[in-house]
Order: structure tokens, then sequence, then C-alpha cells
């Protein structure tokens, strides 16, 4: 059984088809994320390529195959990212993991890293502040509202998806000189709807109710909380940014106005956000 | 209209040593409810030792991160305890908060409609979370007199043509919120009683 990315660019919505397929698969036979053609991954899509093997081993009992992007760059770049080296152990990596350093036009801000403790939440925030007292060129508000953002959706993974999960940033320039932060965070856990469901008669609401009233405050399965994901909200728009939250079968792009997308139904939860670095610092 | 207030203001609130939020040996980045529940009752259990009618200054020291889930676990928690009056009669002050903590406690503080005083390295007290213009300005016209009375706010901004009964949700309003407290009744010029309210900072 191959996955396939439909498109060379590795995204919330090309991960959407990566997940159909896994959704689709066959039984029985050894599956293989092929990503050869792949000339880009963005932090979204690395974390959510671990979810995708971890799904995978889960329900095949099988060590699924990974044929690496011919091109060295993303091949390199990915390699400092430290995809490979999260994937070593889930996943038989086919072909060489090095290659090339990686493009100049990024700054990894945090490599992929696990989620699976508290510790390790603290280890990316302690990584991300040292970025700004390495005066890097970051502005300090800027990197306050990703330690922000990665702590409180760090933090739902341990709390409210029964499982752990991975978490990623960096910086890109664009061509016109102006500057975003992406972050990627996922899991492959219960969900939003079934998390709530706690808590909440959610046995009427889609998935796109679920996530949409995960955004409001106090919505939480526990009784006074419910900040997270709202603050994150609060942060994205506040930095002029954009937010995928998918979940089920369910990817909700949050610009200006809430827009939902159905595909197919995954577990576990999908974070992507970006920042523009020049607004709100 | 001029307030007259024949009995002595006197200063009730008396100002306590910092507590330090973070022990010396304990690490600085504080993220999650967990921490901010363990930091809030750490706090409460030092506040209920000490003698009613204080104002505490919370040491943020060394904390080099604070995330909003943390602050709103210890500090919401903790400003809506004194709000309630559970805390009877002490009061806390942020100090020596870094200006990312101070962003995060802001950003918290205001998801919940709540505020709490700050004092500066300039030795200023400001308000961080949230509180309205009328509200701010009589709060900061109190911490410049020490102790108000309604009089005195209805005189100071008599250019608003505050009525009496408007002056007085002010101070009851900032006494809710944990800025004010009542601290005695004094005699008004109308020949009735007046309460005379001390300023937290």
């Amino acid at each position: 059984m191959e996955i396939k990315p439909v498109e060379s660019r590795l995204t919330a919505i090309s991960m959407d088809g990566l997940f159909e397929q896994a959704m689709r698969r066959s039984n029985g036979s050894r599956p293989v994320v092929n990503l050869q053609d792949v000339d880009f991954v963005d932090p979204y899509s690395a974390a959510s390529l671990c979810v995708l093997v971890e799904y995978l081993r889960s329900e095949t009992d099988e060590t699924p195959r990974i044929l690496l992007p011919k091109n060295l760059n993303v091949r390199g770049y990915l390699r400092r990212m430290k995809v490979w080296e999260q994937l070593d152990g889930l996943a038989d990596l086919d072909g060489s993991a090095g290659g090339a350093s990686g493009s100049s036009d990024s700054d990894i801000l945090l490599e992929l890293t696990r989620i699976d403790s508290k510790s390790a939440i603290e280890g990316a925030t302690e990584h991300l502040l040292q970025i700004v007292s390495a005066n890097l060129g970051y502005k300090r508000k800027s990197i306050n509202a990703v330690t922000n953002t990665i702590s409180e959706l760090c933090f739902n993974v341990l709390d409210h998806s029964e499982t752990t999960g991975w978490a990623v940033a960096q910086r890109y320039h664009r061509a016109n000189g102006s500057r975003f932060l992406a972050i990627g965070v996922a899991d492959c856990g219960i969900g939003i709807k079934k998390s709530l469901g706690t808590r909440f008669r959610t046995g009427g609401w889609s998935h796109f109710d679920a996530i949409i009233n995960a955004l409001k405050k106090e919505f939480s399965r526990f009784p006074k909380r419910g900040l997270g994901l709202h603050m994150v909200k609060k942060i994205v728009f506040d930095f002029g940014g954009n937010l995928h939250i998918r979940t089920g079968d369910c990817r909700l792009y949050l610009a200006a106005k809430p827009q939902g997308i159905s595909g197919a139904v995954f577990p576990g939860t999908q974070v992507s956000i970006s920042l523009s670095e020049h607004a709100g610092a | 209209m001029k307030s007259v207030v024949t009995m002595e203001a006197v200063l009730t609130l008396r100002r306590e040593s910092p507590l330090g939020v973070l022990a010396t040996s304990e690490q600085k980045i504080l993220n999650g409810r967990e921490i901010g529940a363990r930091l809030f009752d750490k706090i409460v259990r030092q506040l209920e030792q000490l003698r009613s009618e204080c104002v505490v200054p919370l040491s943020f020291n060394g904390i080099e991160f604070l995330d909003y889930s943390c602050a709103d676990e210890f500090l919401g928690r903790l400003v809506r305890r004194i709000r309630s009056g559970e805390l009877e009669g002490k009061f806390v002050v942020i100090q020596e908060a870094s200006v990312s903590v101070l962003e995060n406690i802001e950003m918290a503080l205001k998801e919940r409609d709540y505020c709490c005083p700050v004092l500066d390295d300039a030795g200023r007290i400001h308000i961080v979370g949230k509180v309205s213009e009328p509200l701010l300005r009589t709060y900061r016209f109190a911490l410049e007199r020490r102790t108000v009375t309604t009089g005195d706010v209805q005189e100071h901004f008599r250019h608003e043509n505050l009525a009496t009964s408007a002056a007085s949700n002010r101070l009851v309003a900032l006494c809710k919120m944990g800025l004010l407290y009542k601290v005695q009744e004094g005699p008004s010029d109308h020949g009735g009683r007046q309460y005379v309210y001390e300023a937290v900072g």
C-alpha cells in the first residue's frame, strides 16, 4: 500500500490527502509513505507525518517504510528539523537521511520535539527563550507569542488527547522581506469532540462544532478552564495570522471567518499556525 | 462640595515583606495549570499566616516565563479570592516581573475581567488587566491621596458632574476589584456617615 502526496508541497491542505489515503488503505500490506517528489514540508506537515506514521503502525502492526525526498535540500532540511531522528524507530527510512544543509530562507525555532511529558514542554519553552536571549533578531513579543502558543497547544496534547504528540516551529522569510512564524503541533489521540464529550453532550455535534466550541472561552472538559485554544486564537488574530485545526473529519481554517473543510475521518488533533512577525511585535 | 472628615484618616493597610513566587531551587519556567495550582496553594497558605489588613508584594524575580494557563490558575484564582473577600483584607501587588511575564499575566487577567496592581522599578503603581478608564482615574486619585471618600471623588471629578451615587459606585466597584479597602466610617458634610477607602498599592 503506497501513500503518496498529490502535491509536491506538504502543507495543512495536502496532508488531508495523505490522511485520507491512510484511512482508505487495504489491509495486510506494509504501508509505504512515498515522499520522493516532495519539495517543501511546513511545520504542521512535519508534525503530522509523525502522527501519520504512528497511526499506520498502530493500525497495521507493521513498520511503515518512508521513501525519502529526492530533493537533497528538503532531505537535509528535514534532517535539521530532526524529523528523521523522530521517525527513527517508528519507520524504516529508505535512503540516506543526510543531505544538504537546507535552504537559507527559513530559521528553525524549535526542532521537531516529542511532547510526552511536562519536562518536554519545559525544554521546548527554554529553547525558545534562549533564542530571544541570543538576540538573533527575533522580536521579543513574537517569541513570547510563539512560546505561549506552543505551551498551550502542547499542554492540550498532554491534558486532553490521552496520548503524546509532536511540536515544531520555524520562521520564514518572504521574498518581499517580511517574515512569518509557523508552528505545528499534532497528536493522534482521541480528538476534540471525544475530549469535550467527557463533559458536554457532543452526540449531535459535528467535528466542526467541536472545534468551534473548543475555541470558545471556558469550553473545556475540565470546569473553570478552557483558556488555551481561545488564547491561541487571540494570538493568531493579534499577529494577523491564520490557524488550521484538524480533528475527526474536519479541518477548520480560521482567518477572517471560520471555514470548515471536510475530509476523511482521522484520529487526533493537528494544528497549524502562522503569525506575521511584523504585526503585533 | 468639600468633604469633611473630622476623624484623621489613618492608614490601615500595612505593607508586608515581599513573598517570592519562586523558591531559589525551583525552575524558572512556569508552564501549565498544575504549576499554577501549586503556586496558588503556596501563596495562599503564606497569606493565611498573615494578619489581615495588609498589602503583600508578590515578587516574580527570576521567573523567565509564565504561560497564560499558569497565570490564570495562579493569579486568576488569587485575584478572585481577594475580590470575594475570602482573604479578609489581604491584598497583593505584583513586582519584579519581566515584560513578557507581565504581558502574559495581563492577558490572563483580562480574560477573566480581573486586574491587579503592579509596582514597577521606579516605585510607581500601575494596573494590569481589565479596568475601565473612569475607574482607573479614580484609583489613581485614591493612590495619590492614600485615602478617599465619596465626597473627595465627587469634588476631584467635579468637571464630570459626578453625582454622589456615581462617585460612591466607583469606590464600591474599586473595592470589589480589590483595588480599594473600606477602612472606616466617618461623618460626612451632610451630617450623615460615609466610608473612607484606602488605596491598595
